[in-house]
């Protein structure tokens, strides 16, 4: 197959990273599991049930077992980063140069409860109204 | 006539050539004409904006008017407007109708800027085509069967349409410069900080951007000033002075180096796209730039840094989403846990439970280290290309996407080729750096983008190149080819 022809996804697999130096193929640096761990494991059924349950997403059988498969390809491909030796290198969590922004204590003008809440299905003299938890407590 | 943009527009308003209601009503007549065909538009807001161009003839008449006074603008349904449904294109929010208004959009009317209607795109900006709409995708006004690129499609599209004279736009991977590339029309996503985020709603905090979409790179001038600067409600915003950016407009390119990152030209760019910029940067280098060879070595690792850290970030953003605050419910759940599970599962499309679902797995506990933290290193790895690419030249130029815009269809059934559809302009949103999209040409008769990135916070010189190429040429007046006969 002439190189112009292979899908961009493809080309950019990690399977096909591993195997050639194809289009946008990381030139790994490190040996790969620079920080100990491995990247890229297939992810099973219960592991998306579980993952599923941390985010309150209600999923049915079936897109539990796409998911499975799909999430599997993506986590494949983000495992790319394992190749790179990042021992040395400090984590970034934002690009801005502010740090620590802080504001006088001072009371200014806000919504109010009742417009605040406005928005909300249920609510009550400026308050969400929600179900009781009880049950889920145990 | 408001695909002559906002500069032109003003002039024929300052003239009285033209009224701010005349304009706004031929922005109401093409939306009504043509957005059957494209659906850019999830709704219109007519009689706000008949008033708000009756306030902008006003006040031209007084000699008062901002800056963007009369000119009929879009926004993206991500920007909060008050009083106004927004939706983020998603069913979670349908009916929710804010309570205020985003900083930026409200700089815009408080600049005399016309809102005529809110822009489909792809559910809570997640995507490269706006097909993830929950309200149906979008066309490209250059080929009805193609996309319009996204997340920002539908502003693209309508600016593109000459549905109104500009938009705006939100970037997390390249919302605003793809659709822009991808629909024919200038996009330009600011420094991170550069523009506040009050009002946004949020996907990715540490990558959401504000910007715009326009005809004519002087026209991103004139929004970027008036939304641009530091606001008190969000705390990321930069309380650095703003820069006159139309001073930089008219400088030109001569004695500028560019770097051509040598990573943004390989296997995987459509032919036509490689053609087109490099001729654009041949012209360039004509013209009086100085074009040298730079790298960006960590570049193909972006699109993977950014599907741990985006989805992360979105996962923990979208837990507001429980059906008690706001938008859709399910009252008649038995506990409020069942409750969340068929609000998050009825209300959130395919795509925004994908990103759900890898963003909490890779901040469970156990893979936290191995996914998120490594993946904050290598955003480092990327910034530090920047910052040494930026050491030998003052601006880099290159494509905007690899390919032109694609069929509606084309990457539905495969979530990885859709995001590696971003890898040229994710690198940017990971260091925070500004760029932009002009377009440079046609391939086989769609549209091409050429991408200028620069050092945080020089956006006049990112500006000032854009501005040079673009005087070379006369693409914005080109009429989008499926359009021409209507």
């Amino acid at each position: 197959m002439r190189p112009e022809s292979i899908p961009i996804a493809q080309r950019l697999s990690p399977s096909r990273v591993r195997s050639t130096k194809g289009a946008f193929s990381p030139q790994g640096s490190g040996g790969g599991g620079a920080d100990g761990t491995f990247l890229g494991m297939k992810l099973a059924a219960d592991q998306v049930r579980y993952v599923a349950q941390l985010a309150r997403l209600g999923l049915s059988d079936a897109e539990m077992e796409a998911y499975s498969d799909e999430l599997s390809k993506i986590l494949d491909y983000v495992g790319q980063l394992s190749q790179l030796n990042t021992d040395a290198i400090p984590p970034t969590a934002q690009v801005g140069d502010l740090h620590d922004v802080m504001r006088d204590d001072v009371v200014g003008p806000s919504l109010g409860a009742e417009v605040a809440v406005a928005g909300a299905p249920d609510r009550d003299d400026g308050y969400f109204r929600v179900k009781a938890m009880q049950d889920e407590m145990a | 006539m408001l695909e002559q943009g906002i500069v032109r527009l003003r002039e024929a308003l300052t003239r009285r050539e033209v009224s701010a209601r005349e304009l706004t009503e031929e922005s109401l007549r093409r939306i009504d004409d043509l957005d059957g065909k494209l659906h850019a538009f999830l709704r219109t807001t007519p009689e706000l904006a008949l008033r708000t161009a009756g306030a902008a003839d006003a006040s031209l008449a007084a000699g008062t008017a901002g800056p963007l006074a009369g000119i009929p603008m879009a926004i993206k349904d991500v920007l909060c407007l008050q009083d106004v449904e927004t939706t983020a294109s998603s069913k979670i929010l349908q009916g929710f109708v804010p309570p205020y208004t985003a900083t930026t959009v409200q700089r815009a009317l408080d600049n005399g800027a016309v809102p005529v209607g809110k822009t489909a795109c792809d559910e809570f900006a997640m995507g490269s085509s706006t097909e993830n709409s929950a309200f149906g995708p979008v066309s490209n006004p250059w080929d009805l069967g193609r996309v319009p690129g996204g997340s920002s499609g539908g502003s693209a599209a309508a600016v593109a349409a000459g549905q109104v004279a500009w938009a705006f736009g939100t970037d997390t991977g390249g919302s605003i410069r793809q659709p822009a590339a991808l629909s024919g029309v200038v996009g330009l996503k600011p420094t991170y900080g550069r523009t506040s985020r009050y009002g946004l709603i949020a996907f990715a905090s540490s990558l959401d951007h504000v910007g715009c979409l326009t005809r004519t790179v002087a026209d991103a001038a004139e929004v970027l000033q008036v939304i641009a600067g530091h606001d008190a409600l969000d705390s990321t915003s930069s309380p650095r002075a703003v820069d006159n950016y139309r001073e930089s407009l008219d400088v030109g390119i001569s004695g500028l180096r560019l770097g051509v990152p040598r990573e943004y030209f390989i296997e995987g760019i459509e032919k036509g796209v490689e053609t087109a910029v490099r001729g654009a940067i041949s012209e360039l280098q004509e013209a009086g730039a100085e074009v040298v060879d730079v790298s960006l070595p960590h570049t193909a690792y972006g699109v993977a840094i950014y599907y741990i850290i985006a989805p992360a970030e979105a996962s923990s953003n979208l837990a507001r989403y429980d059906g008690v605050r706001f938008g859709r419910s399910a009252p008649d759940a038995r506990s409020v846990v069942e409750q969340y599970l068929r609000v998050r599962a009825e209300g959130f499309g395919p795509e925004v439970r994908r990103r759900i679902m890898i963003g909490t797995y890779a901040l469970s506990s156990g893979y936290y280290d191995a996914y998120y933290v490594k993946a904050q290193k290598a955003r480092t790895l990327v910034k530090q290309d920047f910052e040494n690419a930026f050491r030998s030249c003052d601006l880099l130029v290159c494509p905007t996407s690899p390919t032109v815009a694609f069929p509606l269809g084309a990457k539905t059934q495969d979530p990885l080729a859709m995001y590696l559809n971003d890898v040229f302009t994710i690198p940017a949103d990971l260091a925070g750096i500004p760029a932009i999209s002009v377009p440079c040409g046609l391939s086989d008769g769609l549209p091409v983008g050429l991408q200028f990135m620069g050092p945080s916070w020089r956006e006049d010189v990112v500006l000032r190149a854009a501005a040079a190429y673009e005087s070379m040429h006369d693409w914005m007046t080109e009429t989008p080819r499926a359009l021409a006969a209507a």
